[in-house]
């Protein structure tokens, strides 16, 4: 089968107080409460530009290895639309604020092409469902907002890809403190196979819809080339379970940019770029560096955690109070593992320190074996609560001493040839022996243990 | 006579006419054209605001062409000004009402005006007032309604040089709000007036000259001797890029609003329809029925010269041009002071030849003033005699920030 | 590139404007006098020229990262009669 290739264009709301070109504020729930007639686009009014915003994209740059440009402008990108104020957006188009930069995700490498500054437009509602209405409800509040577009080049080749990079680039964001909230995540994905015209699929917000989106139009178009149809190139949309076509957008828009003339143009020096590294805050891969060195955890482990930063947050809590490699290893592996399987984000789970130290502690002081640890831990994961008491009621803390040797001693009554074949020196049978107790215990004996039980008993 | 689209009662104050392309608070702002029909703006541009904190009163908002569009002030949704020397002829444009105000205005008055490719020195120089637009990023551009926002500048239109002094001195601040306004400190530009001119170099274009009709050339001569009498010294110069500055600066200026008048579909102020159709239906109804031809005209050209195919041919090219245009002025400034040269081709014509002008042939009235507009320089044009009755301007260049020099040798000369 | 009515039929769709025939053929005139006139630009060689954008010589120019205070939302209404419920009302989008 031809090769899926797969770009992404980031739109990555700021984390900043103002607007981009004016002093509105960027927190508003009732419409049209925070404009002003710069965000509306009144004639005569002028954009000035928001400075963090500007060393946000920076930071940013940086963190994705691109190379920030000496100089760099903005672009008017015309179109026309309710919800752009001055119909025209102001964006980068000619000299963006960084290009030519890279990440890994699991050694493979995505280049990212550019990335710049943008304002975002205003919101649009419709008073009943969008076919029936007369008109559009537009609100201006998002008007202005700072955007950051990260685009990278085609290098995905699945959706499980795209969801690690997304990922990766959410805790980046949010490492650097410019990420706002969980709605403010925009992504447009162009989806091709083989030689065929790719397709863009607009506007999906959330790293799940993104996945999702994928896989339904990879399906969709491996089934039209299959029935021998043609791909058309074109613009869908997501409405949550599959890709549709957008009406309305069949003509492709003649932008003509032109520099922005209101706006001078964005030097930045080799003094400040070094002034702006300083101040960044520890990035993901500085952490994982870190987190190595500091608790002493292999790399492997170290990335995992990394790639959500309320993960690693809560690993870093979690070591203080107790084994830090026992602890990466366990969330690293079985922890992800859990996740993953219910499709989701540790941030959207409750478990807290308060859960996982005592669940760490059990494992520790051997009160429950590995296994009976990995069933805890799916249940601990959706519904934390304190692990001990947990465990206790689905019976998967390992046996007492006295319950330990009060089954062993039942069990090898029970097998009493091999139990005779041991003693005459069989020691290779031992093994079976230890298997039939565990058997028993239903996973609550620890294998170390019953092996010394056994030998000190038929000693 | 038709010079104000609005007039405002005032009792006291120094009365002020504005261009009507410049937002007053309160007060109806349509820069000429039915498209912004009924916008009242909620706020005062910058230069309004610290105008009227100097003392002055806005007593009333001039008619112009349309978004600027033009050069003889015909291109208006309300009103087109005749000029007061001959009711036959143009004010000139687009600055065309706020000049003939001034110019019929019996007691003092200020204006306001706006240049783009000459708009404040063609009709100062049409109606024989003075106009003085300031070197791009004096003035604060906030609150005027764009036409080319790489080459707007708002500017007085005064009975006098000094006049023209004061008021510049009153609203050439830094203005935080706009992103090209140059931080200067503030200066009072009426200590130019009344001080000799000797040793002063003025450059005289020849292309400028050529260029002029025989009576507005042999004017023009007339004054310059008239500065050399004062003591000045004048020197021949070449501006060998002026044939290309015309080309250029309608690309740049029209590329730059197609964009800027792209805002006006009907929604948020202005012309208004019932909501009818999808987006793209109801903005080019709007759209249609409120520009007038020239807009339209102007809008095609620009947004043409910009598309992606085209962009480098007109759009990166004139803007290169404009690197080039700047620089022999630069290598100018070195040998002189100050440029001299007749501000405009013509007297004030009649609008019966007007209408027998295409379009191609009206931009080319502006030859002598886009030179300077596109490299942003300060110009002053001042009365410097008569053609019969029409008068006739003597345009004053300076670089950069040197405004000083031109408002020094307009008053001399005027005061002469 | 040819100039003639379909080159200015096209471009009047992309700034959203509607021409009468006798528009669009007055229009189209001008176009081809116009860019013929304009066609002198292209006589210069320009390969090592650089842009200029704007004649101020200016650069790095920001606000701070703060709060000013917005339109309260009458205001930001009063000059549209097409509103609702605090919202502005638009034309449609299909």
């Amino acid at each position: 089968m031809s090769k899926v290739k797969i770009g992404l264009e980031i739109h990555a709301q700021l984390n900043t107080n103002s607007k981009l070109f004016c002093g509105c504020k960027t927190k508003s729930a009732t419409p049209n409460t925070a404009t002003c007639e710069v965000c509306l686009g009144m004639p005569g009014s002028k954009p000035v530009l928001n400075k963090k915003a500007l060393d946000f994209a920076v930071m940013l740059s940086l963190a994705l290895n691109c190379k920030v440009a000496k100089a760099s402008r903005f672009d008017r990108k015309t179109y026309f639309y309710p919800d752009l104020p001055k119909n025209y957006q102001i964006t980068q188009y000619h000299s963006p604020i960084a290009e030519d930069g890279h990440v890994f995700v699991q050694s493979k490498k995505i280049k990212i092409r550019r990335i710049q500054l943008e304002e975002d437009p205003g919101s649009i509602t419709y008073p009943q469902h969008i076919d029936i209405s007369n008109y559009a409800l537009v609100d201006y509040n998002r008007s202005g907002y700072p955007l950051c577009e990260i685009v990278t080049d085609p290098d995905f080749s699945s959706s499980k890809e795209v969801k690690q990079f997304l990922k990766l680039i959410v805790s980046i964001v949010k490492h650097l403190k410019v990420y706002t909230s969980d709605r403010s995540f925009r992504v447009d994905t162009n989806v091709s196979i083989g030689r065929n015209p790719r397709v863009e699929i607009k506007n999906v917000g959330s790293i799940k819809d993104v996945v999702s989106a994928i896989e339904y139009e990879v399906f969709r178009q491996k089934q039209e080339i299959e029935n021998g149809q043609r791909i058309k190139q074109e613009t869908r949309r997501f409405n949550g379970s599959a890709t549709v076509s957008m009406r309305g957008k069949e003509t492709e828009e003649e932008y003509g940019y032109i520099i922005d003339p209101d706006l001078p143009v964005i030097v930045i020096s080799d003094a400040q770029l070094k002034k702006i590294v300083k101040a960044m805050p520890e990035l993901p891969s500085q952490r994982m560096q870190r987190m190595m060195q500091q608790y002493k955890i292999n790399k492997h482990q170290a990335i995992a955690i990394v790639s959500e930063k309320e993960l690693a947050d809560f690993y870093e809590k979690v070591a203080k109070d107790t084994d830090a490699q026992l602890a990466a290893s366990w969330i690293s592996t079985q922890l992800l593992k859990v996740l993953n399987y219910n499709n989701l984000f540790f941030s959207e789970t409750d478990l807290d320190v308060q859960h996982f130290v005592p669940f760490l502690n059990l494992i520790r002081k051997s009160k429950i074996s590995d296994r009976a640890a990995d069933l805890l831990l799916r249940e601990l994961v959706l519904k934390p609560q304190h692990p001990g008491t947990l465990a206790d009621k689905l019976k998967l803390l390992t046996l007492t001493d006295a319950k330990l040797l009060e089954l062993t001693v039942s069990v090898l009554k029970k097998h009493k040839k091999q139990t005779e074949q041991y003693k005459r020196g069989d020691s290779k049978i031992i093994a079976f022996l230890i298997g039939q107790v565990i058997k028993e215990s239903k996973g609550r004996a620890d294998a170390k243990k019953v092996k010394q039980e056994i030998v000190k008993y038929l000693a | 006579m038709t010079y104000l689209i609005t007039k405002v009662k005032v009792s006291n104050g120094i009365p002020l006419v504005v261009k009507d392309s410049i937002c007053t608070k309160g007060i109806l702002t349509t820069a000429g054209s039915k498209i912004l029909k009924g916008f009242v703006p909620t706020y005062d541009a910058t230069a309004v605001r610290l105008a009227k904190k100097a003392g002055c009163k806005v007593v009333g908002k001039a008619t112009q062409d349309e978004f600027g569009f033009g050069t003889f002030s015909t291109n208006c949704a309300f009103g087109v000004p005749k000029n007061p020397h001959d009711l036959s002829r143009s004010c000139g444009g687009s600055s065309g009402g706020v000049a003939g105000y001034v110019a019929a205005s019996k007691s003092d008055v200020f204006g306001l005006g706006e240049s783009t490719g000459g708009s404040i020195s063609c009709p100062a120089s049409f109606c024989g007032v003075v106009g003085l637009t300031p070197t791009y990023g004096l003035v604060s551009r906030y609150g005027l309604i764009d036409y080319a926002s790489s080459l707007d500048r708002i500017g007085p239109i005064t009975q006098t040089v000094e006049d023209a002094a004061w008021l510049l001195s009153k609203i050439a601040r830094y203005d935080k709000q706009d992103s090209t306004s140059i931080k200067k400190s503030a200066e009072d530009y009426t200590l130019y007036c009344g001080k000799s001119i000797k040793g002063l170099k003025i450059g005289v274009p020849k292309e400028y000259m050529d260029l002029a009709t025989k009576n507005v050339r042999d004017t023009v001569t007339l004054a310059i001797n008239q500065l050399e009498k004062l003591g000045a010294k004048i020197v021949p110069i070449s501006l060998k890029y002026t044939d290309l500055a015309l080309p250029a600066y309608y690309i740049i200026a029209l590329s730059e609003a197609s964009t800027n008048l792209a805002k006006f579909c009907g929604m948020r102020y202005g012309l208004q329809d019932k909501l009818d159709g999808n987006f793209n239906t109801y903005f080019s109804k709007v759209r249609s029925e409120g520009f007038g031809e020239e807009a339209k005209r102007r809008i095609l050209l620009g947004t043409f010269a910009r598309m992606a195919g085209f962009q480098d041919k007109y759009y990166i090219k004139a803007l290169k041009i404009r690197t080039l245009v700047i620089e022999d002025f630069q290598k100018t400034f070195k040998k002189v002071d100050v440029i001299a040269a007749p501000t405009m081709p013509i007297v004030a014509p009649k609008f019966s030849e007007i209408e027998k002008l295409s379009p191609l042939d009206q931009y080319k009235i502006d030859v002598l003033t886009v030179p300077v507009s596109l490299a942003g320089l300060p110009q002053l044009s001042v009365p410097a005699g008569f053609v019969g009755k029409m008068p006739v301007g003597l345009h004053l260049i300076a670089n950069y920030l040197d405004e000083g020099k031109i408002i020094q040798v307009g008053d001399a000369f005027e005061q002469s | 590139m040819k100039v003639d009515r379909q080159l200015v039929k096209k471009v009047a769709a992309i700034a959203r404007i509607n021409l009468t025939e006798s528009e669009l053929a007055k229009f189209t005139d001008d176009f081809k006098d116009i860019l013929q006139d304009f066609s002198v630009l292209s006589k210069i060689d320009t390969d090592k020229v650089v842009p200029t954008f704007c004649s101020a010589d200016l650069q790095n120019v920001y606000r701070q990262d703060r709060v000013d205070k917005c339109l309260i939302r009458q205001k930001a209404l009063v000059n549209t009669k097409h509103k609702e419920n605090g919202f502005f009302k638009g034309p449609k989008t299909v």
